[in-house]
């Protein structure tokens, strides 16, 4: 095979795996939309991710919004010369909810949560426990993916505006007790508010709940896509990570570029 | 081998599962091979299939749910040829067979009781409650105080065993594979077993080389196939 041949035949490997996992996608999506395909089992474990994902995760998402809002306030309060404090606290809100909050909770979420589901998955796999759901009539799509996914876009939607209220709200009251920023609270909320449109809002769902959707589904394709040896397992987990983040990035990256033209229309 | 396949206005009665000239010349995770098996199963019929030992698995349960397609010749459940269904009727079909499973057969994520009640609470409206009391009846019937909350990686084997009765047999299963379901379980239960096999509406197959149990269950209508 000529070295050109091998780029086509590597070239068309890719784009086999994206077809793929579209489709994985697009069934996600469409069995989500169905009532039949949410039993009480399959309710059961999106309860169960949402808790894992979601509620357990918000100790340590808070603890960065923390992090990052006093960051952000004091790094506000070198710029606030040259901007204007109604300015400054606008594009930092803006900042917030429209890149760093999203990429932040997402980076979160793959890390904690999507190896989780990767790891948990492709041991059952090499357990044969999938084989048992299979011999009593579960369908691992609707069963195992369907609610782990669903659970993921869920809890990073809602961890994302926890991480976005978390940093402003700390953030402010850090720089309060340091005395970098004297706004009174109504103001600085007006500020704030001032600064954001509802197509902010569209884009914080988009940017949340489109990332995970996506690697979601990776990582439970990758768990499910291992064979029957346990060193399977890490690998699995690796190809989920990177596979997830560079996914995110191009995903965030499309849509900021999509929302950008919209909104200059 | 045929069991009894026509009804007594000789109207044709569809078997639960057909077996016909059923060969599977290599299996990567199964001992042994399969040649020209035939068998036809009616409803409520009892089969005993004997394997050369009890450690001896086989492809027919996995066949007979369509869940590995045989090298050669057809194997029919409720009259369908698996390859002829879609894959959300296959799945609604399988909750119809139940497995004592001859290897591990239980989800580890989830309680023993859970395991045990999954399928019947994810295919059927049930109230959950009384899936759970019919769950408990039955295993007090196995000589299970209850079913154990704890994972089953926690479970002695003997009971995790007479938890897998109880799973085969709850709700209303059309055909139910007994794969080597006395391994590790005192003989004392054996009679319990028996009992609820012979009195169910499903047919039942039976995979064991226990020669006190294929005494036991065999008699009138009930074929035996040996596995080589």
């Amino acid at each position: 095979m000529t070295y050109v041949e091998r780029i086509g035949a590597y070239t068309l490997l890719q784009l086999e795996q994206v077809r793929y996992f579209g489709n994985v996608i697009g069934a996600v999506i469409l069995l989500a939309c169905q009532p039949r395909f949410w039993p009480r089992t399959v309710r059961n474990i999106l309860a169960r991710q949402i808790l894992f994902t979601g509620i357990e995760a918000a100790g340590f998402i808070l603890l960065l919004a923390a992090l990052v809002g006093i960051s952000l306030i004091q790094q506000a309060h070198v710029w606030l010369g040259a901007l204007g404090r109604d300015v400054m606290v606008a594009l930092v809100s803006g900042v917030l909810i429209n890149q760093i909050g999203p990429i932040l909770v997402n980076f979160v979420i793959i890390g904690r949560s999507g190896t989780a589901i990767t790891t948990e998955l492709a041991n059952m796999r090499v357990r044969g426990e999938v084989d048992v759901l299979d011999a009593q009539g579960f369908d691992p799509l609707a069963y195992l993916v369907l609610p782990r996914v669903v659970g993921m876009m869920v809890s990073t939607f809602c961890l994302s505006v926890l991480f976005i209220v978390g940093a402003l709200v700390i953030g402010y009251l850090a720089g309060f007790v340091t005395g970098t920023s004297t706004m009174p609270p109504d103001m600085f909320v007006a500020s704030v508010l001032s600064g954001v449109t509802l197509l902010d809002f569209v884009g914080l769902a988009a940017k949340t709940m489109i990332p995970s959707l996506v690697t979601g589904t990776l990582c439970c394709v990758y768990g499910l896509g291992v064979g029957r040896s346990i060193t399977e397992i890490p690998q699995a987990v690796t190809r989920a990570v990177v596979a997830s983040i560079v996914m995110l990035f191009v995903v965030i990256t499309i849509l900021t570029v999509v929302l950008g033209i919209y909104e200059n229309v | 081998m045929k069991t009894s396949n026509m009804s007594e206005n000789e109207e044709p009665i569809v078997p639960t599962l057909e077996f016909d000239q059923v060969s599977v010349r290599s299996s990567v995770e199964m001992e042994g091979v399969l040649t020209d098996l035939t068998f036809d199963l009616a409803p409520g019929a009892m089969l005993i299939l004997r394997p050369e030992s009890e450690s001896h698995s086989t492809e027919i349960p996995a066949l007979a749910a369509g869940l590995q397609d045989p090298d050669s010749g057809t194997v029919k459940y409720q009259g369908l040829a698996w390859p002829e269904v879609g894959p959300l009727r296959q799945c609604q079909l399988r909750f119809g067979i139940r497995r004592v499973f001859h290897g591990e057969g239980w989800v580890s994520n989830l309680s023993t009781a859970e395991n045990v009640v999954l399928s019947e609470l994810h295919h059927t409206s049930r109230a959950s409650k009384e899936v759970e009391e019919e769950a408990e009846t039955l295993a007090r019937e196995f000589g299970l105080d209850g079913l154990p909350s704890t994972n089953p990686a926690w479970v002695e084997p003997s009971i995790l065993q007479r938890c897998e009765w109880v799973r085969a047999f709850i709700g209303a299963p059309a055909l139910i594979f007994l794969e080597v379901p006395m391994r590790g379980v005192s003989r004392k239960y054996q009679d319990s077993l028996i009992s609820r096999a012979t009195s169910t509406a499903a047919s039942v197959v039976w995979l064991t080389s226990r020669a006190s149990l294929i005494d036991a269950v065999s008699g009138d209508g009930v074929d035996l196939i040996k596995l080589s």
